[in-house]
């Protein structure tokens, strides 16, 4: 059976970005979700969160999102995102003032830039507790 | 004839017209390049979209949502997206006569026309047309910001059964020389016109996070969304492209207009010279 599966992320306006992925952390509704290869169909709403992605070299690349979709169809995975943040779309002076521990908060009621402003929070405390990157290389393509 | 003086500066201010139609030549082009990419860019995403919906509609088949059923059309709400300059043919023009028949035909009892578009507003206030709302000066840069709202508003609209159908009219682009006037229908959706997705191997029955429902209410603005995006950007690729004709031809016709007063200015220098020394021979024979 497969390890990885293919893993692609879209974005209104932006071009495509494609890995090859062992394994994929979603911010669903209800909590994280994960998923591996040969995982069942699944559709899924994104609520404003984390995702993880572990790549097959066992690198764990880091991105944030507003919301949007996930779906996972014949080890295809897809994520239509509102937006995405990288790790370097985030200010390294705002690392600083960054509480350590940042409480889980119900986004539904948020405006978009709120979102963010929650979503960088929560990966600038991720990135100071672990190694996690997303400098990783990833191939960008336009369909 | 005109003096050597007339016809100079003549050619100084056509020359002057030419560079400034030769600049919105070159900005058009820079601007056309970029809306083609994003319509290209825009295409893979709702292609995604409507795969998530075509994935939703066949393991689901008895799903109804209320952005798929359609209902008796008591009030219909017609979106138009104009231009928002001028200087670029007979772009806003076509348009602006082709949505006004589009609400005249029209046949529900109560119509509600939301404009997009300098240039479509002051011609549907001079047309006094009844405008439910205005959205002048969406550019691509603000239109990230300020069209969730627009869809999340007329997703309401529709949800609340204010309006029971929502029709977009717009400048389709096709090339850099071709573009058509389109007139669709937004919502209800119809499913079976949506462009059919490859097979899919995994014959197993989808999980889904959070319900059916719930996915589809999301789903929904975001698509309306993303739709209106496209025709937004597909309505500035036609502009600029209407633009770069229009100013090619102003450039060339300037160009034309330039050489026929050089050939006027060398025709009268010459007369000018040839009459000078027949002055000088007659005055020498005098």
């Amino acid at each position: 059976m497969k390890k990885s599966f293919a893993l692609s992320i879209a974005l209104p306006g932006k071009h495509l970005l494609t890995f090859e992925a062992r394994q994929v952390m979603l911010p669903s509704k209800n909590g994280y979700v994960g998923f591996m290869a040969g995982r069942q169909p699944l559709l899924a709403t994104m609520e404003a969160g984390l995702i993880t992605i572990i790549d097959i070299e066992d690198h764990q690349i880091l991105f944030g999102t507003t919301g949007g979709f996930a779906e996972m169809l014949d080890n295809q995975a897809t994520l239509l995102c509102d937006s995405l943040i990288e790790v370097k779309d985030l200010k390294l002076d705002e690392e600083a003032t960054t509480p350590d521990k940042i409480y889980i908060r119900d986004t539904s009621h948020m405006t978009e830039k709120q979102k963010r402003e929650y979503v960088k929070l929560l990966m600038i405390n991720r990135l100071r507790k672990t190694s996690t990157t997303c400098d990783k290389s990833h191939k960008t393509i336009t369909e | 004839m005109a003096s050597l003086r007339d016809i100079r500066q003549k050619i100084g201010g056509v020359s002057t017209t030419q560079q400034i139609t030769s600049a919105m030549k070159m900005m058009s082009t820079a601007r056309l390049g970029r809306a083609i990419e994003a319509i290209n860019l825009t295409h893979a995403y709702i292609s995604k979209f409507e795969h998530m919906v075509l994935d939703l509609k066949t393991e689901l088949p008895d799903f109804k949502h209320p952005c798929m059923v359609a209902r008796p059309v008591r009030s219909s709400c017609i979106i138009v997206i104009g231009g928002e300059r001028g200087l670029c043919g007979g772009f806003n023009h076509d348009l602006n006569r082709f949505a006004k028949g589009v609400i005249e035909e029209n046949t529900a009892p109560d119509k509600k026309v939301v404009v997009i578009g300098r240039k479509a507003i002051r011609f549907f206030e001079q047309k006094g047309i009844e405008i439910h709302a205005t959205f002048p000066d969406l550019t691509m840069k603000t239109l990230d910001n300020e069209l969730f709202n627009v869809s999340r508003t007329l997703f309401e609209l529709y949800r609340n059964e204010e309006v029971d159908e929502i029709n977009l009219v717009y400048t389709s682009f096709a090339s850099a020389v071709s573009r058509y006037l389109t007139s669709i229908r937004l919502l209800p959706i119809d499913i079976s016109t949506l462009p059919p997705k490859p097979p899919t191997k995994v014959l197993l029955p989808f999980d889904f996070y959070p319900s059916p429902q719930e996915i589809f209410n999301q789903l929904m603005p975001r698509y309306l969304r993303n739709l209106l995006y496209r025709a937004i950007i597909e309505s500035s690729a036609s502009e600029q492209s209407a633009r770069m004709a229009a100013m090619t031809s102003a450039t060339d016709r300037a160009q034309e207009i330039i050489d026929e007063l050089k050939l006027d200015l060398n025709r009268s220098r010459q007369a000018l010279i040839t009459r000078e020394i027949a002055e000088v021979i007659s005055g020498s024979q005098a």
